[in-house]
């Protein structure tokens, strides 16, 4: 630990004269470091603590190259590596990790427009159906003029040894276009997980999944008309090696659009199936679901916002689920937004009313039912701004009716404030803010009541001419949990409080260093024996970036 | 009578049609107007709020906003850019496709406004372009989803379900499916842990059309955990609406995901007709009331049966449950599996799978 407190202070004094750019004609590298060093001291009741004691330190290296090959290719190179003893940092254990790099090849390098070939840590997503999830391998895109567009990606997990199996993942993409009216896609998606990288405590079996996908985009009388509709059909075997498990092929479909005949009028509807089968390559679709919903947003006058929501959905489609019965699920939902004097030209212009009410209610087909219960939630904020300071005030009233665990049935009023203050005085910038909330929650068949308090507040001070930024927090927050209670748990209170100082040493174009200094102390006390604890975290870092 | 009733509605309902479309057509006279105004990849039309960050400056560290506008009619004269909610007005460059850009003070929200002139004169109502609170933040977009993250751990710390919901998208995608659904969960979390303690350290950030997608390692502990959880969330915010989160999904850190005890289960025959007693035992589903296990009836090397049984908790709030299910016949070579998920992530990737199998 010596070691980095020593490294820290060589940096520091090294900077002055390691002030320089790497930067050349067409292209240039930056470099980013950062050392941060803390001791973590906790005492009570240390296993209730997330934190580890003892020093700790975390150092990032992040190198970024860019260079320009020709007018229409551009390079870039990534790497971050980091090391670190702090469990919140490493990944399963690891004193050294590769955290992400990647080498591509484009057109432009912030938007891609023509084409891009990328290689390493990437991200693509196709459509919710489909992919769109972020892999180790590779993926490119070319388009044709403004007709077509064909990606293609491969890639595999990025942590093999973490997962206990190895899953590789391929698939190809091809967008055909009508000037800016229509687009339509069609998508082909496959995983395999590698049977030979399965080991005794993995978790999935010799898994194979392929997916079909297609899609269309539609705008329509000047962009007032939107429609988009999406199908896939997908084929999945759970396990290779278990002969009894058959391929199961099941059909995912969407349909989604909106209308807009005025421009302060929007109607929407959508209908979504998810077939129990399905299985997105690790896309994001809800399985075994079918809902449909419509929703009209409407702003009658400039000052008056508003929305109406019904969805209705159901699962157990088929006699493929595994549901054994279906739950039915209404959700309806009203929003409202009002600034009253929005034509004034003083303060009160931006005085904001904001109302939303939910309702939920959902009920399984069984008998008796394992599933009966009404949710309804009510929420009102009012806020305003000011040249120097603004206000939150908001009230949530939420009620809750289980006819099946009435046990469970409850009401709740939680109220809330915040309040920001930011000002120049002393050639300093003073920025303050306040958080407070009530919560009152009462279980309607045995009385028991939960209250919750809590209230945070913070300065930051900042001095622009030696760029230097104070921050001190304060945060109280008191449960008393289910007072009366021989079930509930013990009441409890934490108090947290901090102190950082932000200096930025040097900024350049060429270079930035940043010192950060920064302590904080957490007391929890709860009303049970044993069971206090005190954290206390102080910290130095350094950022370089050149 | 009806049908007088039914036609008195239906004539309302046209009215009401005509009202919009005439109004629409009012509204849309063609007058100056700007058409499209962004900085980068972020769209500044009909937006409230934008945080500009270091990665959308310019390399002279400006802030760039380029648009369209149209004059209605006659050609556009000048776009005029304001940032002090129109109190002064400093002139774009161009006319049809304009661009203005400045140096932005760090931390310091502007109140950006635009208008357009036409060669007739006519000026266009800022109002109708309206006000978007522009603030410049002097860091990158890991720091900023790294911020978004932070603020998510404190409203799942404090158990603050409005602040925590305040978070999530209205078109939060999975898992669970749907905003509601979400709110569901996280409540459950809420009534049922205490002393909570969530920390996320964001380690890759992918900024992709439409969404940031950020994978997220986390680590957790509450009150009666043996050990502190931890795991990978991929997190995939909404650029668009003030980085609100549209879907979670891999290691998730809250709901049924959430265990501390290992789950048991077991199969057992039942005398007289043939049936089978299914028995789950897991102290973290305490109070859940029903768990389900996925029961496989295999006969002859033919699935005769392959679907969920729910089981009861028996008696309440002690962590077992219970439930049988008979069949009709179970000749010899037959077996029954019972699996039980005592972990459930989006890709099960991490699911830990209690199996039993009879005989």
């Amino acid at each position: 630990m010596r070691v980095h407190l020593i490294w820290i202070v060589i940096t520091l004094f090294l900077i002055p004269t390691t002030a320089f750019a790497i930067k050349w004609e067409r292209g240039g590298i930056d470099i980013m470091f950062s050392s941060e060093v803390s001791y973590q001291d906790i005492t009570g009741n240390e296993e209730k603590s997330t934190l580890q004691e003892g020093w700790l330190y975390t150092e990032n290296l992040i190198l970024d190259l860019k260079q320009e090959l020709a007018e229409k290719a551009k390079f870039q190179g990534y790497g971050h590596i980091r090391s670190s003893n702090d469990l919140q940092q490493q990944i399963a254990g690891r004193d050294w990790m590769f955290v992400e790099g990647y080498v591509r090849l484009a057109d432009n390098l912030d938007t891609p427009t023509r084409y891009e070939i990328r290689a390493g840590d990437y991200a693509e997503s196709y459509t919710p159906y489909t992919f769109n999830t972020s892999l180790l391998g590779t993926k490119a895109f070319y388009k044709f003029g403004e007709w077509a567009k064909v990606s293609t990606f491969w890639g595999k997990n990025r942590d093999e040894k973490l997962d206990a199996y190895a899953r590789y993942s391929a698939g190809g993409r091809v967008e055909l276009y009508y000037k800016e009216y229509l687009t339509i896609g069609g998508t082909f998606v496959y995983t395999d997980v590698a049977r030979d990288s399965l080991e005794a405590g993995s978790t999935v079996g010799d898994q194979y999944n392929q997916v079909f996908g297609a899609d269309l985009h539609l705008k329509l009388w000047q962009d007032r008309i939107h429609l988009e509709a999406e199908y896939a059909r997908s084929i999945y075997n759970a396990d290779r090696r278990d002969d009894t498990l058959m391929d199961q092929g099941d059909n995912a479909i969407v349909v989604r659009g909106d209308i807009s005949p005025v421009t302060n009028l929007k109607i929407s509807a959508e209908f979504e199936r998810v077939e129990p089968w399905f299985n997105s390559v690790l896309g994001a679709a809800s399985a075994d679901l079918q809902r449909s919903k419509a929703q009209v947003d409407y702003t009658p006058w400039d000052f008056l916002n508003t929305m109406l929501m019904h969805e209705y959905s159901f699962n157990k489609l088929s006699d493929h689920s595994l549901e054994q019965y279906r739950t039915h699920t209404h959700l309806t939902s009203f929003s409202s937004t009002i600034t009253p004097f929005l034509k004034r030209e003083d303060v009160w212009n931006s005085l904001t009313v904001a109302l939303q009410v939910d309702h939920t209610n959902s009920y399984t087909d069984d008998y008796p039912r394992t599933t009966d219960q009404d949710d309804l939630t009510a929420n009102c904020t009012v806020s305003q701004t000011f040249p120097q300071w603004n206000y939150s005030l908001g009230y949530t009233h939420a009620r809750n009716w289980n006819r099946v665990d009435k046990t469970s049935e409850f009401y709740s009023h939680a109220p809330t404030a915040s309040l920001g203050i930011t000002y120049p005085w002393l050639a300093l910038m003073w920025a303050w803010t306040f958080n407070a909330s009530y919560e009152y929650k009462e279980y309607t068949l045995s009385g028991l009541i939960d209250r919750t308090y809590r209230g945070d507040g913070g300065l930051a001070l900042s001095y622009e001419k030696t760029r230097s930024t104070l921050g001190l927090t304060v945060a109280m927050e008191y449960y008393d949990n289910a007072s009366g209670s021989p079930l509930g748990t013990a009441d409890n209170m934490s108090r947290t409080y901090g102190i950082a100082f932000d200096q930025v040493l040097k900024e350049t174009e060429a270079f930035t260093a940043n010192l950060t200094l920064r302590a904080s102390y957490k007391e929890y006390d709860e009303d049970a024996p044993d069971q206090d604890y005190n954290e206390g975290v102080y910290y130095c870092g350094l950022t370089v970036k050149f | 009578m009806g049908v007088n009733k039914g036609l008195y509605r239906s004539g309302i309902g046209i009215i009401f049609l005509l009202s919009f479309l005439i109004s629409a057509w009012g509204a849309a006279a063609d007058e100056p107007s700007i058409t499209s105004a962004r900085i980068g990849a972020k769209e500044l039309m009909r937006q409230s709020e934008v945080t500009v960050i270091k990665e959308d400056l310019t390399r002279d560290r400006e802030v760039l906003i380029v648009g369209q506008a149209q004059g209605g009619g006659p050609q556009v004269e000048k776009v005029e850019v304001s940032l002090d909610n129109g109190q002064t007005w400093k002139e774009a460059a161009g006319r049809e496709r304009w661009q203005y850009q400045f140096a932005p003070l760090p931390n310091y929200t502007y109140y950006l406004t635009l208008r357009v002139t036409n060669a007739d004169g006519v000026v266009s109502d800022p109002k109708r372009f309206g006000t978007t609170r522009l603030t410049y933040l002097p860091i990158t977009l890991t720091e900023l989803i790294q911020q978004q993250a932070d603020e998510l751990a404190r409203a799942y710390m404090s158990k603050n379900l409005e602040r925590y919901m305040g978070l999530i998208s209205r078109d939060y995608q999975s898992m669970p499916p749907g905003w509601h659904r979400l709110r569901r969960a996280i409540e459950n979390d809420f009534r049922s842990l205490n002393n909570i303690t969530l920390r996320f350290t964001v380690n890759q950030v992918f900024n992709l059309k439409g969404t940031i997608m950020a994978d997220i390692h986390w680590r957790l502990t509450y009150a009666g955990l043996l050990e502190p959880k931890e795991g990978y969330v991929e997190i995939h915010f909404d650029p668009a609406d003030h980085l609100k989160i549209i879907l979670q999904r891999k290691d998730l850190y809250f709901g049924s995901v959430i265990i501390g005890h290992n789950g048991s289960v077991l199969v057992t025959s039942v005398f007289g007709p043939p049936a089978f007693e299914f028995t789950v035992t897991d102290l973290d589903k305490i109070g859940a009331t029903f768990v389900s296990v996925r029961v496989r009836f295999v006969s002859g090397g033919v699935v005769q049966f392959d679907g969920n049984v729910t089981l009861t908790e028996t008696p309440p709030r002690s962590g077992t449950f219970t439930g049988s299910r008979t069949f009709s016949a179970f000749p010899a070579l037959s077996t029954i599996t019972a699996t039980y998920i005592d972990e459930i992530t989006s890709d099960w990737r991490r699911n830990l799978r209690r199996t039993d199998t009879f005989p």
